[in-house]
Protein backbone atom coordinates (compact mmCIF):
# COMPACT_ATOMS: atom_id res chain seq x y z
CA UNK A 1 0.00 0.00 0.00
CA UNK A 2 2.33 2.75 -1.19
CA UNK A 3 1.75 6.10 -2.54
CA UNK A 4 3.01 8.15 -5.02
CA UNK A 5 4.34 10.40 -1.88
CA UNK A 6 6.04 7.60 -0.85
CA UNK A 7 7.86 6.85 -3.94
CA UNK A 8 8.96 10.26 -4.25
CA UNK A 9 10.19 10.97 -1.08
CA UNK A 10 12.17 7.83 -0.96
CA UNK A 11 13.92 8.93 -3.98
CA UNK A 12 14.65 12.15 -2.02
CA UNK A 13 16.41 10.13 0.87
CA UNK A 14 18.19 8.02 -1.17
CA UNK A 15 19.55 11.10 -2.58
CA UNK A 16 20.37 12.72 0.25
CA UNK A 17 22.00 9.42 1.72
CA UNK A 18 24.46 9.11 -1.44
CA UNK A 19 25.52 12.73 -0.47
CA UNK A 20 25.85 11.83 3.27
CA UNK A 21 28.03 8.58 1.92
CA UNK A 22 30.46 11.52 -0.18
CA UNK A 23 31.10 13.38 3.01
CA UNK A 24 32.12 10.28 4.93
CA UNK A 25 34.45 9.23 2.33
CA UNK A 26 35.60 13.38 1.96
CA UNK A 27 36.22 13.65 5.65
CA UNK A 28 38.40 9.99 5.97
CA UNK A 29 40.40 10.40 3.10
CA UNK A 30 41.26 14.00 1.96
CA UNK A 31 44.68 15.29 3.11
CA UNK A 32 44.02 18.30 5.20
CA UNK A 33 41.30 20.32 7.52
CA UNK A 34 40.99 22.38 4.30
CA UNK A 35 39.53 19.93 2.14
CA UNK A 36 38.06 18.03 4.39
CA UNK A 37 36.03 21.30 5.28
CA UNK A 38 35.55 21.67 2.33
CA UNK A 39 33.91 18.12 1.54
CA UNK A 40 32.02 18.08 4.47
CA UNK A 41 30.35 21.94 3.94
CA UNK A 42 28.88 20.96 0.49
CA UNK A 43 28.11 17.70 0.42
CA UNK A 44 26.63 17.89 3.70
CA UNK A 45 24.28 21.10 2.70
CA UNK A 46 22.84 19.01 0.02
CA UNK A 47 22.48 15.77 1.49
CA UNK A 48 20.53 17.02 4.49
CA UNK A 49 18.35 19.18 2.67
CA UNK A 50 17.89 16.72 0.09
CA UNK A 51 16.79 14.52 3.36
CA UNK A 52 14.29 16.95 4.72
CA UNK A 53 12.57 17.57 1.47
CA UNK A 54 12.01 13.74 1.53
CA UNK A 55 10.90 14.10 4.96
CA UNK A 56 8.22 16.37 4.33
CA UNK A 57 7.10 14.69 1.40
CA UNK A 58 6.58 11.18 2.42
CA UNK A 59 4.94 12.14 6.33
CA UNK A 60 1.38 13.59 6.40
CA UNK A 61 0.33 16.14 9.05
CA UNK A 62 4.00 17.72 9.16
CA UNK A 63 4.28 21.23 9.37
CA UNK A 64 5.84 22.51 6.11
CA UNK A 65 7.09 25.73 8.00
CA UNK A 66 9.03 23.54 10.36
CA UNK A 67 10.59 21.58 7.67
CA UNK A 68 11.52 25.10 5.76
CA UNK A 69 12.87 26.44 9.53
CA UNK A 70 15.20 23.47 9.23
CA UNK A 71 16.17 23.63 5.63
CA UNK A 72 16.82 27.46 6.08
CA UNK A 73 18.80 26.96 9.02
CA UNK A 74 20.90 24.56 7.57
CA UNK A 75 21.41 25.92 4.61
CA UNK A 76 22.90 28.89 7.09
CA UNK A 77 24.73 27.20 9.54
CA UNK A 78 26.84 24.55 7.72
CA UNK A 79 28.63 27.07 5.60
CA UNK A 80 29.23 29.21 8.39
CA UNK A 81 30.98 26.31 10.53
CA UNK A 82 32.71 25.02 7.27
CA UNK A 83 34.04 28.69 6.65
CA UNK A 84 35.03 29.22 10.22
CA UNK A 85 36.82 26.12 9.62
CA UNK A 86 38.73 27.43 6.95
CA UNK A 87 39.33 31.19 8.86
CA UNK A 88 40.88 29.49 12.19
CA UNK A 89 43.12 27.59 10.43
CA UNK A 90 44.48 30.11 8.27
CA UNK A 91 44.90 32.41 11.10
CA UNK A 92 46.66 30.17 13.12
CA UNK A 93 48.54 29.11 10.22
CA UNK A 94 48.00 25.43 10.18
CA UNK A 95 49.97 23.89 7.51
CA UNK A 96 48.03 22.83 3.77
CA UNK A 97 48.59 20.45 1.47
CA UNK A 98 49.72 21.06 -2.12
CA UNK A 99 50.47 18.77 -4.88
CA UNK A 100 54.49 19.42 -4.36
CA UNK A 101 54.37 18.97 -0.64
CA UNK A 102 53.06 20.64 2.68
CA UNK A 103 53.10 24.22 2.91
CA UNK A 104 52.63 26.69 5.90
CA UNK A 105 52.61 30.34 5.46
CA UNK B 1 9.42 -5.62 1.38
CA UNK B 2 8.27 -3.79 -1.11
CA UNK B 3 11.25 -1.11 -2.95
CA UNK B 4 10.14 1.93 -0.39
CA UNK B 5 10.85 -0.20 2.56
CA UNK B 6 14.42 -0.90 0.63
CA UNK B 7 14.97 3.18 0.23
CA UNK B 8 14.35 3.52 3.62
CA UNK B 9 16.39 0.88 5.03
CA UNK B 10 19.59 2.32 2.70
CA UNK B 11 18.91 5.43 4.17
CA UNK B 12 19.22 3.81 7.44
CA UNK B 13 22.60 2.16 6.10
CA UNK B 14 24.02 5.36 4.70
CA UNK B 15 24.26 7.22 7.69
CA UNK B 16 26.28 4.58 9.53
CA UNK B 17 29.78 5.76 7.95
CA UNK B 18 29.15 9.36 8.65
CA UNK B 19 28.97 8.28 12.77
CA UNK B 20 32.25 5.86 12.19
CA UNK B 21 34.25 8.12 10.19
CA UNK B 22 33.22 11.08 12.36
CA UNK B 23 34.57 8.78 15.99
CA UNK B 24 37.50 7.71 13.78
CA UNK B 25 38.31 11.28 13.06
CA UNK B 26 37.99 12.48 16.38
CA UNK B 27 40.59 9.81 17.45
CA UNK B 28 42.53 10.18 14.87
CA UNK B 29 42.82 13.90 13.80
CA UNK B 30 46.35 15.79 13.69
CA UNK B 31 45.09 18.73 14.81
CA UNK B 32 42.31 20.12 17.07
CA UNK B 33 40.64 21.12 14.17
CA UNK B 34 40.36 17.97 12.67
CA UNK B 35 39.00 16.56 15.60
CA UNK B 36 36.22 19.46 15.95
CA UNK B 37 35.40 18.55 12.27
CA UNK B 38 34.86 14.97 13.34
CA UNK B 39 32.32 16.63 16.06
CA UNK B 40 30.71 18.72 13.46
CA UNK B 41 30.16 15.11 11.20
CA UNK B 42 29.05 13.32 13.91
CA UNK B 43 26.11 16.12 14.71
CA UNK B 44 25.17 16.27 11.19
CA UNK B 45 24.90 12.77 10.54
CA UNK B 46 22.82 12.19 14.12
CA UNK B 47 20.67 14.71 12.73
CA UNK B 48 20.07 12.77 9.19
CA UNK B 49 19.36 9.51 11.57
CA UNK B 50 16.52 11.79 13.33
CA UNK B 51 15.14 12.36 9.78
CA UNK B 52 15.36 9.12 9.06
CA UNK B 53 13.49 7.23 11.54
CA UNK B 54 10.57 10.67 11.27
CA UNK B 55 10.52 9.27 7.24
CA UNK B 56 10.50 5.31 8.22
CA UNK B 57 8.47 5.65 10.94
CA UNK B 58 5.71 8.08 9.29
CA UNK B 59 5.62 10.44 12.84
CA UNK B 60 6.26 14.08 12.70
CA UNK B 61 6.97 14.11 16.31
CA UNK B 62 10.69 14.95 16.14
CA UNK B 63 10.78 18.41 14.22
CA UNK B 64 11.54 20.40 17.21
CA UNK B 65 14.38 18.20 17.88
CA UNK B 66 16.00 17.96 14.58
CA UNK B 67 16.01 22.07 14.79
CA UNK B 68 17.03 21.88 18.20
CA UNK B 69 20.43 19.46 18.11
CA UNK B 70 21.17 21.47 14.81
CA UNK B 71 21.41 24.94 16.59
CA UNK B 72 22.97 23.00 19.51
CA UNK B 73 25.87 21.95 17.29
CA UNK B 74 26.27 24.85 15.43
CA UNK B 75 26.44 26.80 18.50
CA UNK B 76 28.94 24.07 19.93
CA UNK B 77 30.97 25.13 17.14
CA UNK B 78 31.44 28.94 17.11
CA UNK B 79 31.90 29.06 20.59
CA UNK B 80 34.92 26.47 20.69
CA UNK B 81 36.45 28.38 17.39
CA UNK B 82 35.56 31.72 19.91
CA UNK B 83 37.57 30.11 22.48
CA UNK B 84 40.22 28.59 19.64
CA UNK B 85 40.63 31.95 18.39
CA UNK B 86 42.10 33.13 21.37
CA UNK B 87 44.92 30.66 21.58
CA UNK B 88 48.30 31.49 20.61
CA UNK B 89 49.66 29.97 17.04
CA UNK B 90 52.12 28.25 18.94
CA UNK B 91 50.02 25.95 20.77
CA UNK B 92 50.73 22.37 20.48
CA UNK B 93 47.09 21.15 19.67
CA UNK B 94 47.29 23.14 16.24
CA UNK B 95 50.22 22.02 14.82
CA UNK B 96 50.69 18.44 13.17
CA UNK B 97 53.59 16.31 13.41
CA UNK B 98 55.53 16.53 9.91
CA UNK B 99 55.69 12.66 9.65
CA UNK B 100 52.06 12.48 10.08
CA UNK B 101 50.36 12.92 7.11
CA UNK B 102 47.02 11.86 7.18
Amino acid sequence: MMSLNDWIGGLFLAGGTFFMLVAAVATARLPDVYCRSHGVGKAMTLGIILMLIGCGIVVENISWWKVGLAIVFQFTTIPVASHLFCLVAYRKKVRRWSANGWVRD
Amino acid sequence: MSFVELLYYVGWAGCIPGLIVGVWRIGKGPTMLDRMLGLDLLTITSVALMIVYSIHHHTEDFVELILIVMALGFFTTVAFFYYLSHLPSSYEGLSAKEEDNS
